[in-house]
């Protein structure tokens, strides 16, 4: 699934990134695959806030579009009501 | 660089380097103490400061989060560093997630380097732990906890200066030099080539597989240095997550634009304005007229220019003094507080979705909110927007529908004499003129607006001295690059007026004005002259007996119309002439259209 879908306080890993240079912003700020993030908020079609550790980061709702996301759900970890309600 | 400074002594380069907002200026400040060059770095608008301590030639650096290539200034940081004998890197101590990354490159690079870890105050009250040691050992470099805020620590780092050492590289590092080994290249330019920051005959670009890389050792790192005893966070941090609602964030948007309007529009484009244009002209301009008078004889055509109606020396210098600089002042003040306490680039997340809508993103709110203050400062900022498109699409918004505090202040007044209805009717015609433009732009323009990726700091209060020292220097970096500007634009508007081109100016418009808006023949002459000074524009219509819907009609059309000679040039400067003319045209062509459909419908 894609970052702008995740449901806030949903842990998800960073799967990949789109190309170009928006690619080396995120690693800068530090976002690449494999990054594990919590999605903080969602401003109602607009950017999602993701944490990852202490650090907050907004991310407009295209780019969130365009970053393919794992969720634990996915992973097999989590099970039951709880992954199908976020999904 | 010059490098003016360096003979005689053997005076070393130190580049203070760091993430935006880190409190590098505070240790700046704590170094170089009262003697401070600001200067802006050749061919940007980037401002560098240098001072002395012993015997190191200090260089501030921009804020950055890599030493890189994708805007000024990055640009600015590489070069500085570049020439740099000793880095001092200041991270904060609760972000080094973040902040490594470009520690890590600097290790790298082999400048000696020292790294000063701050914020350790906030760390603890963050219940983290961090085992600097460790992360002394990675990197090879002096590592010195510092409390900046309160001077905790600096004696130390200062004592330890002499201890920078080039830091380790990583092993992908080593492996991707390796074949470059024996060349006569130093190692940071190599670095700097390989991340195609740098264009070196045949080195390769390898930015991906390094950035990646790193990226991966600082995770890496971090989980060794930082322990979180608790992830508990302060209230800080839960106000900061209740601005991103828009249930809470857009009445404290409101609010703050109320505090913003009676602070910034009453208290200071009335009051205080008012007080010193008039002191201006009770006793400056008497006295310049004067010392003139000596020199050119009264009446005379340079006499005009210099000290006359619109002269350089008298209106030009009171305009700027009295006018210009209380609201820049006031306005950078303000943005200030914004930006320190972390509020800024909250609203710029609540507001993006909007903004989107008009071909911008969240940044733009910086730009849109200085056009308030001074629409020829706004267009200045446009260029921290991330594209061409987006900046030309802010450009024609701000000189379009942003009416700046000194035209705002009378059209208030003006409104407010004939009703509340009147005044949301306005508010509602230049907001809806605003999307229509940006909508419409967005629409037809070739490209696609960047998307906001922006760090959320935490919430703090602001440092009063760091947010009065960033107020100042921004304040003076805008007056040196504008008030030339603001020179040539009276110099221009006092030819147009010796030479009749004014009035025959007047005269093409007048029967437009009166015929398709309705208007009496003078409130041309306002519109012209609100290209001089647009507060003059609407002070002409105090003195015309106008019905409440002619009022309507002739302050929307001013907002609409072009902004004053000091933005039209910085515009011509920002856009080229072709863009330029052509945004005025447009402008000005629109200023009539809405204007007088508006006329034809409250007739």
């Amino acid at each position: 699934m894609t970052l702008n879908k995740l449901q806030p306080g949903q842990r998800a890993t960073l799967q990949d990134l789109p190309q170009g240079l928006v690619r080396i912003q995120a690693v800068r700020l530090g976002l690449m695959p494999g990054t594990e993030i919590t999605c903080v908020f969602r401003v109602n079609r607009g950017p999602v806030i993701i944490s990852k550790n202490l650090q907050q980061i907004a991310i407009g709702q295209e780019l969130a579009r365009q970053i393919t996301v794992n969720t634990q759900a996915e992973e097999g970890k989590a099970v039951g009501k709880t992954a199908e309600r976020w999904n | 660089m010059e490098k003016q400074q360096r003979g005689g002594t053997k005076q070393k380069r130190l580049v203070l380097v760091g993430n935006p907002n880190v409190g590098k200026s505070v240790v700046f400040n704590y170094l170089t103490g009262m003697y401070v060059d600001v200067s802006n770095f050749p061919g940007t608008t980037v401002e560098i400061a240098s001072g002395t301590y012993k015997n190191y030639l200090i260089m501030d650096t921009p804020g950055i989060y890599s030493v890189s290539s994708f805007n000024d200034e990055e640009k600015v940081a590489r070069d500085v560093i570049l020439e740099g004998d000793i880095l001092l890197n200041v991270v904060d101590g609760v972000h080094l997630e973040r902040d490594l990354f470009l520690t890590l490159q600097l290790a790298e690079m082999g400048i000696p380097l020292i790294v000063a870890v701050n914020m350790m105050d906030e760390v603890k009250r963050q219940k983290m732990e961090l085992d600097l040691d460790a992360l002394e050992n990675y990197l090879g470099v002096p590592v010195i906890p510092i409390i900046a805020a309160q001077k905790a620590g600096l004696e130390e780092l200062t004592e330890k200066l002499h201890l920078a050492r080039p830091g380790r590289k990583s092993q992908e590092i080593e492996k991707l030099m390796k074949p470059f080994i024996g060349r006569e290249i130093s190692d940071v330019k190599l670095l700097l080539a390989l991340e195609d920051d740098l264009q070196i005959d045949d080195i390769p670009d390898k930015r991906e597989e390094i950035y990646f890389a790193r990226r991966m050792h600082v995770d890496e790192l971090c989980k060794t240095v930082v322990r979180y005893k608790n992830q508990k966070r302060g209230i800080g941090d839960r106000i900061g997550d209740l601005l991103l609602k828009p249930a809470v964030g857009v009445p404290i948007l409101f609010l703050m634009l109320y505090l913003a309007y009676q602070l910034l529009g009453v208290f200071v484009a009335g009051n205080v304005v008012d007080y010193l244009e008039g002191l201006m002209q009770s006793t400056y301009e008497p006295w310049i007229q004067g010392v003139v008078s000596y020199l050119v004889p009264e009446g005379s055509i340079v006499a005009e220019i210099l000290v006359g109606e619109f002269g350089i020396l008298t209106m030009t210098v009171t305009y700027i003094v009295a006018l210009i600089l209380p609201l820049v002042i006031a306005f950078h003040l303000f943005l200030s507080i914004l930006e320190d306490s972390g509020y800024l680039p909250r609203l710029a997340t609540l507001l993006d979705r909007g903004f989107h809508k008009i071909g911008l993103n969240g940044r733009a709110v910086i730009p849109m909110v200085l056009g308030f203050g001074c629409v020829t400062m706004a267009s200045i900022s446009t260029r921290i927007l991330g594209s061409d498109r987006e900046r030309l699409i802010a450009i024609v918004l701000l000189s379009l529908t942003i009416p700046c505090s000194a035209q705002l202040g009378v059209i208030a007044a003006l409104l407010s004499q004939i009703g509340f209805g009147y005044f949301i009717l306005y508010v509602l015609i230049i907001l809806a003129v605003f999307l229509a433009t940006g909508t419409l732009l967005n629409r037809v323009l070739p490209g696609k607006t960047t998307d906001l990726l922006i760090d959320i700091p935490p919430m703090r209060v602001p440092l009063i001295k760091n947010v009065l020292q960033k107020t100042w220097s921004k304040s003076m970096h805008f007056l040196k690059e504008a008030g030339p500007i603001f020179a040539v634009g009276a110099l221009l508007i006092g030819v147009l007026n010796v030479t009749g081109a004014l009035e025959f100016l007047q005269n093409l418009t007048a029967p437009l004005v009166v015929s398709w808006m309705k208007l009496p023949k003078e409130a041309a002459t306002a519109f012209i002259m609100g290209i001089i000074r647009r507060d003059f524009g609407a002070a002409g219509f105090f003195n015309m007996a106008l019905s409440k819907e002619q009022t309507l009609v002739a302050m929307t059309t001013l907002t609409l119309f072009v902004p004053c000679i000091a933005s039209i040039i910085v515009i011509l400067k920002e856009r080229g002439i072709k863009q330029g003319l052509l945004v005025f045209a447009s402008c000005i062509f629109a200023a009539f259209l809405v204007g007088g459909v508006l006329a034809q419908f409250v007739a």
